[in-house]
């Protein structure tokens, strides 16, 4: 078991050093720089570009250097100081931006989880058992009605229906009211108020998915012997059930938690954008867009390498429970 | 103008003499808020926080009263110029609400000298800074000597400082007095000190940032240096502590003093929502005495999306705004909710020369391509195959007028001829026009073939920003260009893609609008000749060539000429003669015919909560050199 | 097992002993209605798509001025007892203030509907001159907005005929590109195993833990503007499907390693088959069933993927449409709150393909495995 866990922290070590690699690469990839989008957003505004001043902040942002230097500048900081270098953008070290949005982003997509969680487990069950039935298709109907759906567009349509006909303040975790205001019993009342929004839009997409594969893993433990033995043996249906091939069942659906959480992750960006929640995923977007590259940067290698040590957590998991796999 | 601005300032200052005799006559009054804080010893009495005479605002309607807080959205970045444009325009001079004459605004007054070279302003005496630090003419020397003249922090001198090609030279007079001088005749200062850019003198405090400069605090600067990884050198270290109040890093640092109304408490781009907090030495009375201004606090809640703030202003969640709320398409949304908003609209007269320009680009590289955009015949025959009534019907809802970039017909530099020249479809006329250009053989779909012999097919660049719709007018004027034969391919994209386009003069065509549509159009006559050299635009390197005859490329002698021209505006000393240059030198734009106008749009609109007085009564005039409503704002106030 | 029994009819016994693998599948595949009907809807859709010219009324971007943000029409089919199709014409007006056009249905005006009508010539696949198209109105100009206008007038059920050739092919291919990677690598990975293994599957571990969206992003802002637009459709295709090969190499090597342990793989190696002979005749065609499945299943997450990138504003370029061109443009309150068929027209036509391509992988995967 531990030669198992180290041969794998050991794998972890080239990943996020690509990771990191192909994060720097993708906020290069645009032409232009954070600058080009200074000099854009001054004349869109009939700003007179101020040269001097552009200069002196092309100097400051080391934008002129080439992108290795800038690679290594960045990647040093990060490993010898745990710096991970200036928002241009914003003014800001990047390390004071995230930390609290990683929270509320994985705040998020666990709250996400846990609701796909209590709602696809029941639902997969259901569906496996009684296969091809008129609810089988109406619950996997519904669930795939919420992964058809764009989210964006799920997000945008709710928004409006809380608004218009519930009169409640939309965008952002809570209230404007409580926005500058210190955490108390009133402002997290109202957070559990606005919370069920984006866990709604994000979770549909990921609702599908788990009760398809739910139903799939009950589906190859229900016919085999053991489980023909304990019914022939007179166990009753609902013991039978969530004694043993539930409990089998679950194993595989414990590993998803390892891709699920990237693909929230990904489905949190788009969705808190129109939500404009304070979550990495607009900040990255802005920071994509506007090439502050850092700032973009870390958050990519940030949420990447989370995601690995996940899967990591989600695979030791699995091997604790499961000695097969540990050995393979 | 200058002589009705002379006159217009003793007036300013013959009408504000009893006000101010009033005011003295009374003791002034204060915010609520501050009542606690005098008394407690923490604040200084608010006679004291005053100069000697403040700048009197004169409302609208009445004589407001304290309290409340102003709501409105900002977008999570970029959006500096939703606080540049609603609290932070206090320059030397400003404009009269009604955007038609300059006055002193920091300053108490201001001469000026025969032949427009010599600029005298007296500032107020006993004016504070946000932090309650004095404000004089050594703050304005401050930056005339040590930002404005040290070539590291400016190393070449923004335009509206220079005449002549030589930069300003500022004099201290006494601690009151400054003395701006030019070399050659300036007549426009005054209104380009009055504009937004105008901003430089007046934000520099100097006993706050003496201590980032390298002249005056050498060892403590390798001190911060040391501890601030982020800054290599005194220069970047002064660079993220202030810059131009454009750029974001003036909304990021809350210890920065300010002469402004309400003050930043927190930094924009790391807080959910930014609030600015009344300055509690801010230097402006009503005619009651009342120390300005009335709403107690600003806040703008951060979106991610315009939608959202759409969503907010029906909730009932923005008091007063214009940006990112006035577009075209919100109307109709904006319409029916106004009960359970509770706000009503306001009009803005943002007047642009012109909504949707198409602008080819005179300097492409391309020589084809270059020959024929350079040719008028083409340009004439374009601007007669495009149907203006249908992208009005369609885009702007029937509302606007077909013409070309001009000012408005209400502005005495009217002129017919450009605004009305080649502005009616003529299909037949267009492809005799587009035939004479060179593009008289087509293909066997029908489409033109350059000299060249290959299709002329030309990429237009179009931005899907601050919803302009301009993607949606550059298809229909794809589809009329398509009747004479022209092939328009439709590249839709964002700023700043094409802002590094044309940093590589590679875009072939784009679509955007122009302003000078009013007096603006002295100042900023970007779309009648070759003068905008950094934004994208239609001859950069001709533009260049006139801010620097050492670089760009030098134009044929017609566009020297307008040049020309344009320098006999600038200089001009009288309004008589300046105004008369502006009318020789539209004139003379108008036979050029660089760039194609589409349409003069209608109004545009505001929101405002039906319980906020003072409103400016009528429609509130907007430019991208006239940064509005800010001067207006600190006599708004609730009436609940 | 019993499970093949169970879905079939007793009285087919004898039938099954002798049926082949496909008639096998083919047989348990009908048994799944909802596959069933889904397999008809996306033929439908697909025939549509193909065919987009001839079915849409109008050009993809025929704008019409006077009718921005008109409402859906009804179609009469009936006049005076006979057919004789018919739409109702809109009373107009603008409203300055409110800045629309507000319509009214007018019962009075009959606007007579054709089939088959002669329209504005067209290149049916950019090959085929023709001119007919399955309905129109007689004269240009007339109004005929089935599924209601967008805000340039332009006949929102076109829009969405037209953008079902360009969604479905991006599913299509992009799926064609990650099957072919997905096929490779995960078959590479699953018939040499060991450090092979181990590399590809790191890579697929790797290429996973990276947000799509941001590559996505980088990826389509370095894409050149000049390039026209559908060059750019490829490029944005391959794009999408740069990621989702993943879970198909997964797939593919999963099943590698465990039919490679199958009985009857053995018993066939004890026949004395060759291995060329054992792959072909008995794993492909297990093998394959289960492909198919998971291509089905990623067509969706392809189809998806491009709205979300039409979302970012990164998507397509005009005048190719896409549905998620389509529910970009749809992307703002005054749709959602005065236009709503402009969310419904191409939200359903997503939802409804999305739907159905996963009954059908579904289905096409129940049937596929032996023991389900």
């Amino acid at each position: 078991m531990r030669d198992y866990v180290l041969r794998r922290l050991l794998y972890m070590v080239p990943t996020i050093f690509l990771i990191s690699v192909i994060a720097f690469i993708i906020i290069r990839l645009p032409p232009g720089d954070y600058l080009t989008t200074v000099i854009a957003e001054m004349s869109a505004n009939g700003a007179p570009a101020d040269s001097g001043t552009i200069a002196s902040l092309r100097a400051r942002y080391g934008l002129g250097d080439a992108a290795y230097i800038q690679y290594w500048r960045w990647i040093s900081g990060i490993v010898l100081r745990g710096d991970f270098g200036l928002s241009f953008e914003r003014n800001v070290p990047v390390t004071s931006l995230i930390w609290g949005r990683l929270g509320a982003t994985f705040g998020i997509s666990l709250t996400t989880l846990l609701f796909i969680w209590v709602l696809a487990f029941p639902i997969g069950i259901y569906s496996a058992v009684r296969k091809y039935s008129i609810g089988d298709y109406v619950v996997t109907f519904f669930g795939f009605l919420g992964l058809a759906t764009p989210n964006f567009l799920l997000a945008l349509v709710l928004m409006y229906v809380s608004v218009r006909y519930f009169g409640q303040s939309v965008g952002g975790l809570v209230s404007p009211e409580y926005l500058d205001q210190p955490w108390t019993l009133d402002k997290f009342a109202d957070l559990a108020a606005h919370v069920w929004l984006p866990v709604v839009v994000i979770g549909a997409s990921g609702m599908a998915g788990l009760i398809r594969i739910m139903r799939a893993n009950l589906l190859d433990e229900l016919y085999k012997p053991y489980v023909v033995t304990a019914r022939a043996k007179g166990m009753s249906e609902f013991r039978l059930l969530l004694k043993y091939p539930v409990r089998v069942a679950l194993n595989p659906f414990l590993s998803t938690v390892g891709w699920i959480l990237p693909t929230l992750v990904s489905g949190e960006i788009i969705v808190s954008v129109v939500l404009s929640l304070p979550t990495t995923g607009p900040l990255l977007l802005r920071a994509l867009l506007v090439q502050d590259m850092y700032l973009a940067g870390s958050i990519i290698m940030l949420v990447s390498m989370l995601t690995v040590v996940g899967t990591l957590v989600s695979d030791i998991l699995l091997a604790w429970v499961d000695p097969q796999i540990r050995y393979q | 103008m200058l002589l009705k601005m002379s006159r217009r300032a003793i007036l300013a200052a013959t009408v504000a003499l009893p006000f101010a005799t009033a005011a003295l006559a009374q003791p002034y009054q204060q915010a609520p808020m501050f009542e606690e804080l005098v008394k407690s010893g923490k604040l200084p009495p608010v006679a004291e926080r005053l100069p000697a005479k403040p700048y009197v605002e004169k409302p609208f309607d009445r004589v407001g009263k304290y309290g409340g807080t102003w709501r409105m959205a900002v977008l999570g970045g970029g959006d500096n110029y939703n606080f540049v444009r609603t609290i932070a325009n206090e320059n030397l001079m400003r404009w009269t609400p009604d955007w038609t004459a300059t006055e002193p605004n920091v300053a108490e007054s201001v001469t000026v000298n025969a032949d427009a070279t010599a600029f005298t302003f007296k500032l107020r005496p006993g004016m504070r800074w946000s932090d309650g630090a004095p404000f004089n003419a050594d703050d304005i020397m401050f930056w005339y000597e040590d930002v404005f003249s040290n070539p590291q922090l400016t190393p070449s001198k923004p335009s509206i400082f220079t005449a002549g090609g030589q930069p300003v030279k500022v004099e201290k007079i006494d601690d009151t007095t400054v003395v701006f001088r030019f070399v050659r005749p300036y007549g426009l200062f005054l209104q380009q000190l009055a504009n937004g850019f105008g901003q430089l003198p007046t934000i520099y405090p100097k006993h706050y940032l003496k201590q980032f400069h390298v002249k005056y605090n050498k060892d403590g600067i390798d001190k911060m240096l040391a501890a601030d990884a982020s800054a290599k050198d005194w220069v970047q270290l002064f660079n993220s502590k202030i810059t131009p109040n454009y750029l974001t890093v003036f909304w990021q640092n809350t210890d920065l003093p300010t002469l402004f109304p309400w003050v930043m408490t927190n930094k924009y781009g790391s807080v959910e929502r930014v609030v600015a907090q009344r300055n509690p030495y801010y230097w402006k009375v009503d005619p009651a005495g009342n120390q300005l201004p009335y709403i107690d606090r600003v806040t703008w809640d951060q979106v991610n999306d315009v939608q959202l703030a759409l969503l907010k202003a029906i909730n009932g969640e923005i008091d007063y705004q214009l940006r990112h709320i006035g577009q075209v398409a919100f109307k109709s949304t904006l319409f029916d909710n106004q009960k359970r908003g509770n706000y009503r609209f306001f009009d803005v007269a943002d007047h642009p020369a012109n909504d949707a320009v198409l602008l080819f680009n005179l300097n492409i590289a391309d020589p084809v391509k270059q020959a024929i955009f350079r040719n008028k015949d083409f340009r004439i025959g374009v601007s007669l195959a495009i149907d203006r009534q249908e992208i009005i019907d369609s885009v702007y809802v029937g509302q606007g007028d077909p013409v070309q970039v001009s000012v408005r017909p209400d502005n005495p530099l009217y002129n017919e001829r450009l605004a009305k020249q080649y502005s009616q479809r003529d299909l037949k006329k267009a492809g005799e026009y587009l035939d004479k250009a060179g593009l008289d053989k087509t293909d066997s779909e029908g489409f033109r073939l350059g000299p060249d012999g290959k299709r002329f097919s030309i990429i237009f660049m179009v931005a899907d920003v601050y919803g302009l719709q301009y993607p949606d007018v550059m298809q229909l004027v794809q589809r009329q260009a398509k009747q004479v034969g022209l092939d328009i391919q439709i590249r839709t994209t964002d700023w700043s893609r094409l802002t590094s386009m044309q940093a590589a003069n590679e875009q072939e065509a784009y679509l955007w609008n122009c302003v000078g549509g009013e007096s603006d159009v002295y100042t900023d006559p970007r779309c009648y000749f070759p003068f905008q050299t950094e934004a994208i635009f239609f001859a950069r390197k001709w533009a260049q060539w006139y801010a620097d005859h050492s670089t760009g490329e030098e134009p044929p002698a017609e566009v020297k000429n307008l040049m020309g021209l344009y320098d006999k505006v600038n200089e001009a000393v009288t309004d008589e003669a300046r105004t008369k240059a502006m009318k020789t030198f539209l004139d003379a734009s108008a036979d050029q015919f660089f760039v194609i106008g589409i349409v003069q749009g209608p109004d545009k609109f505001g929101i405002v909560k039906n319980d906020i007085k003072n409103i400016y009564p009528k429609p509130l005039p907007q430019s991208g050199s006239m940064w509005g409503p800010a001067p207006m704002m600190v006599q708004m106030f609730f009436d609940k | 097992m019993s499970a093949v029994a169970e879905t079939l009819d007793a009285g087919d016994e004898p039938r099954i002993v002798v049926a082949g693998q496909w008639k096998l599948f083919w047989w348990k595949f009908r048994k799944h209605r909802l596959a069933m009907a889904s397999l008809v809807v996306l033929g439908m859709m697909y025939f549509v798509g193909a065919f987009a010219e001839f079915f849409a009324p109008f050009p993809v971007d025929l704008p019409n001025t006077r009718y921005t943000y008109a409402p859906p029409q009804m179609l009469h089919l009936f006049q005076d007892g006979r057919l004789a199709p018919y739409v109702n014409g809109y009373k107009v007006q603008i409203d300055r203030v409110a800045m629309r056009r507000t319509f009214v249905t007018d019962e009075a005006v009959r606007i007579p509907v054709h089939f088959f009508v002669q329209g504005d010539p067209y290149l049916l696949w950019g090959l085929f001159p023709m001119r007919t198209r399955l309905m129109g109105v007689e004269q240009p100009g007339q109004p005929l907005f089935l599924m209601g206008a967008d805000r340039l007038g332009r006949d929102m059920l076109s829009r969405v005929i037209h953008s079902t050739r360009i969604s479905l092919s991006i599913g299509l291919v992009g799926v064609v590109i990650s099957l072919s990677l997905g096929v490779l690598l995960g078959g590479v990975s699953g018939y040499f195993g060991g450090a092979v293994d181990t590399l590809i599957q790191r890579l697929i571990e790797f290429v996973r833990s990276v947000p799509t969206i941001p590559l996505w992003m980088g990826m389509a802002a370095a894409v050149p503007t000049q390039w026209p637009p559908l060059r750019t459709y490829f490029i944005i295709t391959l794009i999408i499907s740069l990621i989702g090969w993943t879970s198909l190499a997964r797939e593919v090597r999963g099943k590698f390693l465990v039919l490679r342990n199958e009985d009857f793989v053995t018993a066939a190696q004890l026949d004395g088959l060759s291995d060329l002979a054992i792959i072909y005749k008995h794993m492909v065609p297990s093998f394959l069933s289960h492909i198919i499945a998971a291509c089905t299943l990623a067509i969706p997450g392809m189809i998806l993927a491009e709205t979300a990138l039409s979302f970012l504003g990164i998507g397509l370029q005009p005048p190719i449409v896409s549905w998620g061109v389509l529910l970009q443009e749809a992307q703002n309150i005054r749709a959602v709150a005065s236009a709503p068929w402009l969310l419904f027209a191409p939200g359903i036509a997503v939802v409804s393909a999305v739907l159905a391509l996963n009954f059908l992988g579904d289905g096409l995967r129940d049937a596929a495995d032996p023991y389900a």
